[in-house]
């Protein structure tokens, strides 16, 4: 009887504990989920994300380059009389940072806070573009203008007006 | 309180589910997790298939644009460009086209690589057919039939011929008309080679007014004889200032 008693307390301290245990197993599967997540925001926003939208920013530059490259080409007409005035359209910001997109040296380059994101791409204007100039800001609407001087022909990029 | 604790029947049961509900959060946030690293996967994926090269892109439209231009390097109108110029392509005129030391750029004719700067390898093809003009000088005796006064008709137009005459000792040749127009005449006799302005709209005909007759060899013709093959003009520009961006050369 004793044996079984003793048993049966042995028994019954288990069950005693079974209010515990819930509660234990409840806070246990709490902290689990809490400490999941957790992890979860500290990977995709510790790298995977910024990493994606550094990756998006940079192509997305490039293209945005390359696009107005070739904007800028196809906006000097092949008299080298003719002017002409052509508005080109730009993100208003990459990677949530406005840029700049800059003339020099016969090429188009991209001026951003991010330095992954830019680059430079060559111009190839007819033989009578004595010059390209100027600049565009992502904010301000874009615009080529093609001017006749006495030298010959100057490619300027102006900020225009809405 | 033990008596309480002697009340519920099956204890062991209810820490089973206790379990269970553990067996179940882990498997939810296994499922979870894999779903998640799946996810990446794809969008790595999709992340590595925007890489197109946009910039090699606008420089290989560029230059195509530059190379069969009016006033470009190697072209005589418009997508018609020629041949020998083509041929002499230097890295020069591809520079100024738009190549550099970061886009790498090669010009070929039909698959045949003209002029490269740099080694394109892969990178973005832009084609275009374009008009090769060749032009060769073509030397030509026609046969001359009916001796005195006689007339000849050359299958070629063109806007120049160099007339060479040479009639044999005892005949003049007094006078030359093309297309009923004069074009050469001396009462004294042509001898020599003659440079004459013809219609590039109609057939090349002489007629020679001649004192005795004249013979095959008397008159040779040469002129400028153009030809026109169309060609596929490709041009490759292949980034090496970044990674990746494959593609097909040529």
């Amino acid at each position: 009887m004793t044996g079984s008693d003793a048993a049966e307390g042995g028994a019954a301290g288990d069950r005693c504990d079974r209010a515990l245990s819930a509660v234990v197993g409840k806070t246990l599967e709490a902290g689990i989920v809490v400490l999941y997540i957790s992890m979860l925001i500290g990977v995709l926003y510790g790298g995977v994300v910024p990493e994606y939208q550094a990756t998006t920013g940079a192509e997305l530059g490039e293209r945005v380059l390359a696009e107005s490259a070739l904007e800028v080409q196809s906006a000097v007409p092949a008299d080298p009389d003719a002017t002409a005035t052509v508005h080109h359209d730009l993100p208003r910001s990459i990677d949530n940072e406005p840029y700049r997109v800059v003339a020099r040296n016969d090429s188009l380059a991209m001026i951003h806070e991010d330095r992954a994101v830019g680059g430079e791409v060559p111009l190839a204007l007819p033989p009578d573009v004595v010059r390209i100039e100027g600049e565009w800001e992502s904010t301000a609407p874009a615009v080529v203008r093609v001017e006749t001087t006495p030298a010959g022909r100057v490619v300027r990029l102006e900020a225009g007006s809405r | 309180m033990r008596r309480s604790c002697h009340t519920t029947t099956s204890g062991t049961h209810r820490v089973d589910r206790g379990m269970s509900t553990l067996i179940a959060l882990v498997a939810a946030i296994t499922v979870v997790t894999i779903t998640l690293g799946g996810t990446m996967v794809i969008v790595e994926d999709a992340f590595r298939e925007t890489r197109r090269g946009d910039a090699e892109r606008a420089v290989a439209i560029q230059a195509s644009d530059r190379l069969v231009a009016a006033g470009g390097p190697i072209a005589v109108a418009p997508n018609v460009v020629n041949g020998s110029e083509l041929s002499n392509l230097t890295a020069g005129d591809l520079r100024r086209a738009g190549a550099t030391d970061r886009f790498a750029m090669a010009v070929s004719v039909d698959g045949e690589r003209v002029q490269a700067v740099g080694d394109p390898d892969g990178g973005h093809v832009v084609r275009r057919i374009v008009l090769v003009q060749s032009s060769e000088r073509a030397v030509r005796t026609p046969t001359i039939v009916g001796g005195e006064d006689p007339e000849l008709t050359v299958p070629v137009r063109t806007d120049a011929v160099a007339l060479t005459i040479t009639p044999p000792p005892n005949t003049t040749v007094t006078e030359v008309r093309s297309g009923g127009r004069v074009v050469l005449a001396d009462p004294g006799g042509l001898d020599g080679v003659y440079d004459v302005e013809t219609s590039p709209y109609r057939t090349l005909a002489f007629a020679f007014e001649t004192t005795g007759p004249l013979a095959t060899g008397d008159v040779e013709l040469a002129y400028e004889a153009t030809d026109r093959d169309r060609a596929i003009l490709a041009v490759t520009v292949d980034d090496q200032g970044s990674v990746g961006g494959g593609g097909e050369a040529v």
